[in-house]
């Protein structure tokens, strides 16, 4: 069990995550990062990791997208816990947002990709920088980096998609779920499948 | 303590934040070393036949990817590999058209240094124009009186003699070639030494006729034919002695007989000409 907000406790199918992590890494490790199309690579966990925030809130979104990080981090043999920050990031983020905001539509998705895809490469850019890694900042970086968004936000939709299938558990509705203070932006009929706000 | 759901997400958030940043500093400089090693290990032994056998599964998937982004490629290779061609097959015609260049002002250099025509300030020109008959009679040359070239003066090319000036203008001029109908120059063959005039040939457009002083010279096919030089008399010339202008071609005896006749091929290619040197100063006349 997780808490998603104030007085709200959402079961969290860990089994389901698990599947979704490991067909991002698999889909990541082994096909996206394999074909460059227009010289640009999307980033699949970003926006698994995206997805896991947006359904299931901040505090999932966090723990899913550090463990993602940290398994690819060591299967691609780096520094660790450069990936496991940069989804926290992004898994926080995006929870927080539907949190808050509780955004609507299927459009919502693109913005939302392309911002989770620029916060790991710019994130991650600026890790290199730090730990002194020596990023080097030019056109040709900056044009993958503008090709990897983009990527991101072509296929926030369909990521999104795959991870509803794999992850949502179809249950009821909640009647007595509080509906007050930030927890009311359930109400709208955001992202989240665990809205519980429509009443007939 | 935790109970609280937004003591309890910081806490989560701040602990997984820090233990990033663990991870970070405790294997920075040593991804593939270190004390996370053995853990690193584990992972893989444990992912890495699900990785080889996802990476196996989705070759095709890759492959098609490939295939679209090879193609793309190819594309655009083709593109950037045409121009290239076309600017290569540029070079080697300007570059084959350099070698001809070449090739022909270092014989003209030659001819110059051997024959000492620098006493005759020779004048380097380009033809830019030709005759419109098929008999190649003039050409044109881009210098004129303005470059000391004056009519009657000797032209000549790499390989020999090639005609006089026959009208000037400031910038250019007329170059009426020895196989013209009033051309004639006053030539010498080398070996006999019979002297003559070598005229443009009877209905043989190219080819240059030479009257024989005496009608009993032991001229030979092959015969090389050089300009005599002549400074004064009948067969007064302006051209420096010496001068390459053809070799006998044929001979006919009975014509040699009667008329004093054989043919002359011109040494000059007169039908090709690029390059020509005029020789603005005569220096018998000083």
């Amino acid at each position: 069990m997780a808490t998603v907000s104030s007085g709200n406790r959402i079961e969290v199918p860990r089994g389901r995550l698990v599947l979704a992590g490991a067909v991002g890494l698999i889909l990541q490790v082994s096909l996206v990062s394999q074909v460059s199309p227009f010289s640009g690579s999307a980033d699949i966990v970003a926006l698994v990791v995206m997805s896991v925030g947006l359904l299931f809130g901040s505090l999932p979104g966090a723990v899913f997208g550090f463990s993602v990080g940290v398994i690819l981090d060591l299967l691609l043999i780096q520094t660790l816990g450069q990936y496991a920050l940069m989804y926290l990031a992004v898994g926080y983020g995006a929870g927080r947002l539907m949190e808050l905001r509780a955004p609507s539509g299927r459009l919502v998705l693109l913005p939302l990709g392309a911002a989770a895809t620029a916060t790991v490469t710019l994130g991650f850019g600026l890790l290199q920088v730090l730990l002194g890694g020596g990023a080097n900042l030019n056109v040709v970086v900056l044009r993958q980096t503008a090709l990897a968004v983009l990527w991101g936000a072509l296929l926030a939709v369909p990521v999104d998609a795959m991870v509803r299938k794999i992850v949502v558990v179809r249950r009821k509705a909640r009647p007595d779920t509080s509906r007050s203070g930030r927890s009311h932006a359930y109400a709208t009929g955001g992202l989240s499948p665990l809205t519980p706000g429509r009443k007939k | 303590m935790l109970n609280d759901p937004f003591r309890r997400r910081r806490v989560v958030l701040a602990l997984l934040v820090g233990v990033s940043l663990v991870l970070l500093t405790a294997s920075f400089g040593s991804a593939d070393s270190g004390p996370l090693r053995p853990v690193r290990n584990v992972v893989m032994t444990v992912l890495g036949p699900i990785e080889e056998g996802a990476s196996a599964v989705l070759k095709p998937v890759r492959d098609l990817f490939g295939w679209f982004g090879s193609t793309l490629d190819a594309k655009g290779d083709a593109k950037r590999f045409k121009k290239e061609r076309d600017e290569l097959r540029r070079q080697i015609v300007d570059g084959k058209a350099a070698l001809a260049e070449n090739d022909r002002l270092r014989r003209l250099v030659g001819l110059s240094r051997r024959l000492g025509l620098s006493d005759y300030r020779p004048v380097s020109a380009t033809v830019i124009g030709r005759s419109p008959t098929v008999w190649f009679a003039t050409v044109q040359i881009d210098h004129g009186s303005d470059d000391g070239v004056r009519v009657n003066q000797p032209v000549i090319d790499g390989d020999g003699v090639v005609g006089t000036i026959s009208a000037v203008t400031p910038g250019t001029a007329v170059v009426t070639l020895i196989t013209d109908r009033e051309s004639g120059v006053s030539v010498r063959v080398i070996g006999p030494g019979d002297e003559g005039t070598v005229v443009a040939a009877d209905g043989t457009p190219g080819m240059l006729s030479m009257e024989l002083l005496s009608r009993r010279s032991g001229v030979r096919v092959g015969d090389p034919i050089v300009t005599a030089g002549t400074r004064s008399g009948p067969l007064a010339t302006l051209f420096p002695p010496n001068l390459p202008v053809g070799f006998v071609s044929r001979i006919d005896p009975d014509r040699l007989q009667t008329d004093g006749v054989v043919e002359v091929r011109p040494q000059a290619d007169l039908n090709h000409l690029d390059e020509v040197v005029v020789l603005t100063r005569s220096t018998w006349r000083q």
